[in-house]
């Protein structure tokens, strides 16, 4: 069960620096992307697992969790797994929405911001609208991300964030091991069981994300584990583990063959780059700021990213989120975030050499949780 | 999967013709089919080009004058397996899928007054229901007083009833669900906690070949609803039902196995003789034209014979689905399920059979193909059900 009082203490903080602040009446949060859920969750601890969910919180009284599956059964699950003063199983959500309105909030006009409005499924959009008829919505995903990392660390955010890392680093640990002897599929199939096995969250396939890229050379991209069909010389994975919600991620790259010292060299070289690069992340800064030094560094290095490349992103309670390390992206790096930091580099027989982890921003500076692993 | 399973693209080529039939049909210019990933909603995409949508939403523009369709990815990392998942489509990479759809509609001078929209459906939501509101915003702002026009629906339907290749790759994912049942009644016991089950479970399918998997359970004294797995431990009294659903080569197999944990006695017996005669009397029932309620009220008057158990809880009798591009997909077998079944439709067949008294529930269930006459068991049937 969740910790209530987390919760509740959020969605105070909500009302009072979010709500109260830009003068709305209520804050909807719609998630149907268990990847792409993190406000949903964040407010009632939900995982959503099929369907949609929307988290509906007035400027005063009760905070409902509406969404979809609305079966008996399904309900019981809802109640179990999430914090609300009210469940409510529906496909159109906005009589209730406009049923809590009424009751906190006399205006004609009301005022609501949303977050994740934009991947709203249309049924349920329609629905809102047409219930609250002469209603300004506004999107509000950047004042909500703000928020979120204003309060991580004083509610145990963090904690959740280091033992994904944990995860992340143990189950890539196990998997490297069975280099060179494994096809990327069994890899992957160790990585996942290692990492239920130390702890991650196991509602489904999205709760641990393993993507592999494998053989000489390294391709450029990473793929789902079927893709990697066989493991001789070269391995690069991967790893995501949520953790009650928290992701992180780490990637490695390993060799097969002890012999190859000269690829080991590279591998010892790239490693130095990428540490540079996630030194890089510091509160205040912003992401494109951020990306375009990497972007030098790699330049430097002879693995010169195409202009357009991300170089990380935000991680946490969704996979990706803002803030994107791309150039251009004026998205300020808060203090209580967490980014995850995804380098590139490639330029001999190795191929490309893939590296990640995830900075766990502060008020002081980045730490890196997923490391050290060589 | 065996290479030699994989769908060819012929086959991908016959299921494009028939969606460019239902556009010429529908004097649609365009098709719009939807990818997203929560619960295998990129079903409509993988049916007609082989790629799933791993991380991201995409979609594909399928165009009725025979040009190549296009596939939008908004995981630009994917690009590289998109292309070698696909030769039927051109993937392209972008930030928004919204404005990267209208662009590509402007590009090939497309200005369309009908839209068609497929892909995505779940949970009794067309397409239509569940197209983000950012890319409806968009094609109304670019094509002011378009119409949008479902045509999910007759992907939906063309494809219940399946190939002889895509039935070859059933055969395939039955077998794996089968290890998965294997490992299943070898582990569970008292003491074992259900993420070291969901564990064994997990890891010994993939390794048979599952490139993705679905797992749900019920599980304890009061266990109505199916669940993700906790750090709960097996303990007497529990009655376990567990629902194993691999993907192979993209395909959705499922079965439902049963055990009960503590001493034999006379109450397992019964329940176990009930669950056996449910699921043994829906498959006797199946065959070519029966309709789906007809087979659901064969089941519904055996369980009304019995004090201990109802079906009848929400009003509608459920007793399996259609289960293969996705795990939940016509023909639904349900009390209120009006379509009649036909050879190579193949499906989940599981009764569920609440027990009242015990807020808990029964489902075991195999994989069926239908038959010229009757039905077979594609999963290996569990012969009995065990006290553990």
């Amino acid at each position: 069960m969740p910790d209530e009082r987390i919760f509740r203490q959020r969605i105070a903080r909500l009302r009072q620096t979010l709500l109260a602040p830009l003068g709305l009446d209520m804050l909807l949060a719609y998630a149907d992307d268990t990847l792409d859920a993190g406000a949903v969750r964040y407010l009632t601890d939900f995982d959503v697992y099929a369907m949609y969910a929307l988290v509906l919180v007035p400027r005063c009284g009760d905070v409902a969790l509406a969404f979809g599956l609305h079966h008996s059964a399904y309900l019981v699950r809802v109640r179990d797994a999430a914090t609300a003063d009210y469940f409510h199983g529906t496909y159109a959500p906005g009589e209730l929405c406009r049923r809590l309105l009424a009751e906190t909030a006399p205006a004609s006009a009301p005022r609501i911001g949303i977050v994740g409005g934009a991947r709203m499924m249309r049924r349920i959009d329609a629905d809102l609208r047409q219930h609250l008829p002469g209603a300004e919505f506004v999107a509000v995903d950047e004042a909500f991300r703000r928020l979120v990392a204003g309060s991580d660390v004083e509610d145990g955010a963090s904690d959740c964030l280091r033992r994904s890392a944990a995860i992340a680093r143990q189950s890539i640990a196990a998997a490297a091991t069975a280099v060179g002897q494994r096809s990327g599929r069994e890899i992957a199939a160790e990585i996942g069981f290692a990492a239920r096995r130390f702890g991650a969250d196991v509602l489904n396939r999205e709760m641990v994300l393993i993507a592999l890229a494998a053989g000489s050379p390294l391709p450029e991209r990473l793929g789902p584990a079927a893709a990697a069909a066989q493991v001789k010389d070269a391995l690069a994975i991967e790893v995501s583990p949520g953790y009650r919600g928290y992701r992180t991620l780490c990637g490695r790259t390993f060799l097969a063959s002890a012999e190859r010292a000269a690829q080991r060299a590279r591998l010892e070289a790239a490693f130095e780059v990428h540490r540079e690069i996630c030194a890089l992340v510091q509160p205040g800064l912003s992401a494109g700021g951020v990306a375009d030094k990497a972007r030098s560094i790699l330049a430097r290095a002879g693995s010169a990213p195409a202009p357009d490349a991300k170089l990380g992103h935000g991680i946490g309670l969704s996979l990706i989120q803002e803030p994107i390390l791309r150039s251009g992206n004026p998205a300020e790096i808060l203090p209580g975030s967490a980014l995850a930091v995804r380098t590139r580099h490639g330029g001999d027989a190795l191929g490309t050499i893939h590296l990640a982890d995830t900075v766990l921003v502060t008020a002081e500076g980045g730490e890196v949780l997923t490391a050290p692993a060589r | 999967m065996r290479p030699e399973l994989a769908i060819s693209d012929a086959e991908y080529a016959k299921r494009l013709a028939a969606l460019r039939g239902a556009l010429e049909a529908r004097d649609l210019p365009v098709a719009i089919v939807q990818g997203a990933r929560n619960w295998y909603r990129d079903h409509a995409i993988r049916y007609l080009t082989g790629y799933d949508s791993p991380l991201a939403p995409s979609l594909l523009l399928v165009f009725r004058d025979g040009r190549a369709p296009v596939l939008l990815l908004r995981d630009a990392d994917d690009l590289a397996r998109a292309r070698a998942a696909t030769r039927i489509a051109e993937p392209v990479g972008c930030e928004s899928l919204a404005a990267a759809l209208v662009e590509q509609l402007r590009e090939r001078r497309l200005e369309p007054r009908r839209i068609g929209i497929a892909g995505g459906e779940c949970m009794g939501f067309s397409a239509l229901d569940v197209l983000p509101a950012d890319i409806a915003r968009a094609l109304d702002q670019a094509f002011p007083g378009s119409e949008l026009v479902d045509v999910g629906g007759d992907l939906l339907a063309s494809r219940m009833v399946r190939s002889d290749s895509e039935i070859a790759l059933l055969r395939e994912a039955a077998h794996v669900a089968d290890i998965g049942a294997e490992i299943f009644l070898a582990t569970v016991r008292q003491g074992v906690s259900e993420r070291d089950l969901w564990s064994e479970i997990w890891h010994a399918m993939q390794q048979a070949g599952a490139e993705d998997l679905h797992i749900s359970l019920c599980r304890g004294p009061a266990s109505f609803w199916p669940h993700p797995p906790s750090d709960a431990v097996f303990a007497a009294g529990d009655i376990v039902s567990i629902e194993l659903s691999p993907r192979v080569g993209g395909y959705f197999s499922q079965a439902n196995r049963m055990c009960f944990v503590g001493e034999p006695n006379r109450e397992w017996q019964d329940l176990a003789a009930l669950a056996k005669a449910a699921l043994a009397t829906a498959i006797g029932a199946m065959r070519p034209g029966i309709a789906a309620k007809e087979v659901v009220a064969s089941v519904s008057r055996l369980i009304g014979q019995s004090p201990l158990a109802t079906m009848d809880v929400g009003g509608v009798h459920r007793i399996g689905h259609g289960c293969g591009i996705s795990l939940d997909e016509g023909p639904f077998l349900t009390s209120a399920s009006t379509i009649s079944l036909r050879p190579n439709m193949t499906m989940a067949c599981h009764p569920i059979i609440y027990l009242p008294y015990r807020h808990s529930l029964l489902m075991l269930g195999d994989y069926v193909r239908i038959t010229e006459d009757g039905a077979e068991v594609l999963t290996r049937p569990q012969a009995t059900i065990p006290v553990v």
